[in-house]
């Protein structure tokens, strides 16, 4: 007799239902908790609810990475090299890969695209990273106000404001402006 | 026009972005839009690393604005896990308040790489060395190491690994401990000017210092200093050897040597067997340095 390779079966935002291998699946902690604790996805009729931020093309990415990562036997440099190649998406959908993967608990995965995320947006320009990820500027006209403004205190003082002795509130743009320049 | 989707994420994702950020640019993110503007207050990791070489007056000119932006701006109710002070020119007046600060937060992780500021009336060196949250310490201190006096005793209950660099071992290291979880030590004591006339002291400091720390698993010494002071006393014929330290649970002891003096072979093996007869699972690493 042919062994049945077992199946889980997932249903994703789209309201769509597919069947995954069960061990594949299984990588990810929010799947595996449905399947032990609460016995579901073992027929389409009771299929797996995905997080809303799993989509179909979410899912068969991150079921990509963890058919990879489930394979024994591979060197740490394999793994890495895959890992590199596999972030080198659009900032779209590394972005929408995070918070599925997130809302799965798939921590490595998440590390690995936050870490991807953090190496875009570190050393660039402000007006670069908007660009990139099309973020409002919807803050400028403030910064340009707060420029002129020079925060004189002495540390005492503001150590002083910690300590709950001073009533004033400063704005974090203030400070910013002098902080690493 | 795409879509914002970066600033859909929670705030727990796009603060776990930023950890991975250095902590001058996730502090910069502030200024890309509303919705980034008041995260980096609350980033549990803020490492300050200057660019290499700075000359003293600029580097303390740029640590004050890093201290007031954490003292001021920071907020104060989320806990801080990590802070990273690298290559750090100081003051040591604003040394002593953002290791207060960190101490206050229940800082986790801490590294102090400083090369000046350190004073012996510092309030916050003891305070550091009573932690009850740190679970890991990294203190360098070039130059003016002879001022630091460690205190003699040590407790830091959830303290794991312990490196010391630059620490003056002429006077009594830590001799009463409260280091259970303590697994990994790095020590790389410094001495006062010329050691040889003191190396019956630190040697006998630093060994008994490795009997209290009984429980540790890798114990290194990096610099092999405390090593070389070590062979220098056991080379002595009239000096008295204490009893070895008794590392039970010892599973690697790392040596790196850069030895200013020839020392054999022989005499390293002799000092490793010394010190590692109450260690039967202890794996041996030792580097020659150029």
């Amino acid at each position: 007799m042919k062994m049945m390779k077992p199946y889980v079966w997932l249903q994703t935002s789209d309201d769509s239902i597919q069947q995954v291998e069960q061990e594949i699946a299984m990588f990810c902690p929010l799947i595996c908790q449905e399947i032990i604790q609460k016995g579901m996805g073992s027929s389409k009729n009771c299929a797996i609810c995905l997080p809303q931020q799993v989509s179909p093309a979410m899912l068969s990415l991150i079921l990509d990475y963890c058919r990879f990562h489930q394979v024994p036997g591979r060197s740490n440099k394999e793994r890495k090299s895959y890992d590199e190649k596999f972030v080198r998406i659009d900032t779209e959908r590394l972005c929408e890969l995070t918070s599925a993967a997130d809302s799965l608990q798939l921590k490595p995965l998440v590390d690995l695209t936050s870490r991807a995320l953090a190496r875009i947006i570190e050393g660039k320009t402000p007006e670069e990273i908007r660009d990139i990820f099309h973020l409002p500027d919807d803050l400028t006209e403030n910064v340009e106000v707060e420029e002129e403004h020079v925060d004189d205190r002495s540390v005492d003082d503001l150590l002083s404001f910690i300590n709950g002795n001073d009533g004033g509130k400063l704005n974090i743009l203030t400070i910013l402006i002098f902080v690493f320049t | 026009m795409g879509r914002d989707m970066i600033s859909e994420l929670p705030d727990t994702l796009l603060l776990h972005i930023m950890s991975f950020m250095n902590t001058k640019y996730a502090v910069q993110t502030c200024v890309l839009s509303k919705r980034w503007n008041h995260l980096c207050k609350r980033l549990i990791n803020l490492t300050y690393s200057p660019v290499p070489n700075l000359p003293k007056k600029i580097g303390i000119e740029r640590f004050k604005k890093f201290a007031s932006w954490v003292l001021s701006s920071r907020d104060h109710s989320c806990s801080l896990h990590n802070l990273g002070l690298h290559l750090c020119w100081t003051e040591p007046e604003l040394l002593d308040k953002i290791i207060k600060y960190a101490l206050f937060c229940n800082v986790q992780q801490l590294i102090l790489d400083v090369y000046s500021g350190f004073r012996p009336d510092f309030q916050s060196l003891p305070l550091i060395f009573c932690s009850q949250s740190l679970t890991s310490l990294e203190l360098s201190i070039a130059w003016n190491y002879a001022l630091i006096v460690l205190p003699k005793s040590l407790h830091m209950p959830v303290l794991k690994n312990l490196h010391l660099q630059g620490g003056s071992a002429t006077h009594e290291l830590f001799s009463t401990c409260n280091l259970s979880f303590l697994e990994a030590v790095n020590i790389d004591v410094s001495w006062n000017g010329r050691w040889a006339e003191k190396s019956s002291i630190i040697s006998s400091n630093i060994m008994r210092w490795l009997q209290v720390l009984a429980n540790v698993k890798k114990l290194t010494f990096t610099s092999g200093y405390p090593f070389q002071i070590m062979l220098h006393d056991f080379s002595n014929p009239i000096s008295v050897r204490p009893e070895p330290p008794s590392l039970v649970r010892l599973e690697s002891l790392k040596v790196v040597k850069h030895f200013s003096v020839d020392v054999s072979d022989k005499e390293v093996n002799t000092l490793v067997e010394y010190l590692l007869r109450g260690s039967p699972m202890a794996k041996v690493h030792i580097t020659r340095m150029a």
